[in-house]
């Protein structure tokens, strides 16, 4: 009997390894992914598709659009200084770092220093859920995918760069995809019962850092001006 | 390759919406520098501009985060009041005299670059 338990023990080390060992290892700063434009012309600016909004919601994206065209920036949150938070804090311009460890990937979003941990242990999302900008995620690899669930996202995060406003009941899923090596997809999937007439889908790109010696730099945000005079 | 609508890659200036920018009429301004604000979210350049005529006054330009032009070669003391330098810039929609940092040429020929001068 005591045979059967010192072969035994091996064999469900290596089964219980085995996955966490197949998956990609993503593990690094990542930058904006820019695809290359044609010489000579302009790159598109990446206005991103707005989410399709109920009335109420659309009136506040009105007014954002009103006060931004005066150069206002007081309905926009990361232009003082708060956290961006979930969605945007993933559409990063100044780059972010992935830690990979047991149970866990942990994005560190260089914009205003916004941390997420994606929790990939098994657990569910908690009952009694207390709103924050990053909101509660929860991961589980389907091949070298990883699918991503968040929900718990407070209205003070920022949906995107536009003005547009998601209430407490938005849900987020997310797919990271390695189309190739050293890239990243990551296709949003984003419902919200109260704020959109219908999902919202996009893909941020990312790509591996090529500067091997860079890292997520400080980001202290002290609103030095929050519109352009 | 084109980008479709779909696809979101970062924006440059990531707290707000680049559409208050004119991309289409870059131009290039000299002037002496006023103040240099190393700051987040935005590092701010004020310059004043004498000798051209309408375009005389002070000037306030926004650049992208520090980090992001740490990682261009900018620091802190790269400017300082008193310089004389040229601001390539996308022009601000509103007619103000403000815009949106491209490059900096510093008196001795150094030029400060940025994402935003890629886009």
């Amino acid at each position: 009997m005591r045979r059967y338990v010192i072969l035994a023990t091996p064999l469900l080390w290596t089964l219980s390894c085995a996955p966490a060992l197949a998956h990609p290892d993503w593990t690094g700063m990542w930058m904006p992914y820019r695809p290359a434009r044609a010489s000579g012309v302009p790159r598109p600016r990446p206005v991103p598709d707005l989410p399709s909004l109920t009335p109420p919601y659309q009136k506040i994206y009105d007014k954002a659009q009103a006060l931004f065209a005066k150069g206002d920036l007081s309905m926009d949150k990361t232009a003082n200084c708060e956290l961006p938070g979930m969605p945007s804090m993933m559409s990063f311009d100044n780059g972010g770092e992935v830690l990979m460890t047991p149970g866990r990937l942990t994005i560190i979003s260089e914009w205003a220093g916004d941390v997420r941990r994606i929790f990939t242990d098994g657990r569910k999302h908690p009952d009694d859920l207390y709103p924050s900008y990053e909101g509660h995620s929860i991961g589980h690899w389907e091949g070298n995918d990883l699918v991503v669930d968040t929900v718990g996202i407070s209205p003070r995060a920022s949906l995107n760069l536009v003005g547009s406003q998601q209430s407490d009941k938005m849900h987020i899923t997310e797919r990271f995809h390695e189309p190739a090596p050293g890239r990243l997809n990551i296709s949003f999937h984003i419902e919200d019962s109260e704020a959109f007439t219908k999902p919202w889908d996009y893909t941020v790109m990312w790509q591996r850092d090529k500067d091997p010696l860079d890292y997520v730099h400080e980001y202290h945000c002290d609103n030095n001006r929050n519109k352009p005079q | 390759m084109m980008i479709s609508g779909s696809l979101m890659p970062a924006a440059a200036f990531a707290h707000h919406s680049f559409a208050m920018f004119d991309t289409s009429k870059p131009g290039t301004i000299t002037g002496t520098v006023e103040d240099f604000e190393w700051s987040n979210p935005h590092c701010w350049l004020d310059i004043v501009v004498v000798g051209s005529g309408s375009q005389d006054g002070k000037w306030s330009f926004e650049g992208q985060s520090v980090s992001m032009l740490a990682r261009k070669g900018w620091s802190k003391t790269s400017i300082k009041p008193g310089d004389k330098i040229t601001i390539g810039y996308y022009p601000n929609k509103s007619g103000s005299k403000s815009g949106a940092v491209r490059t900096v040429t510093l008196a001795n020929g150094t030029v400060l670059g940025s994402y935003a001068a890629a886009e």
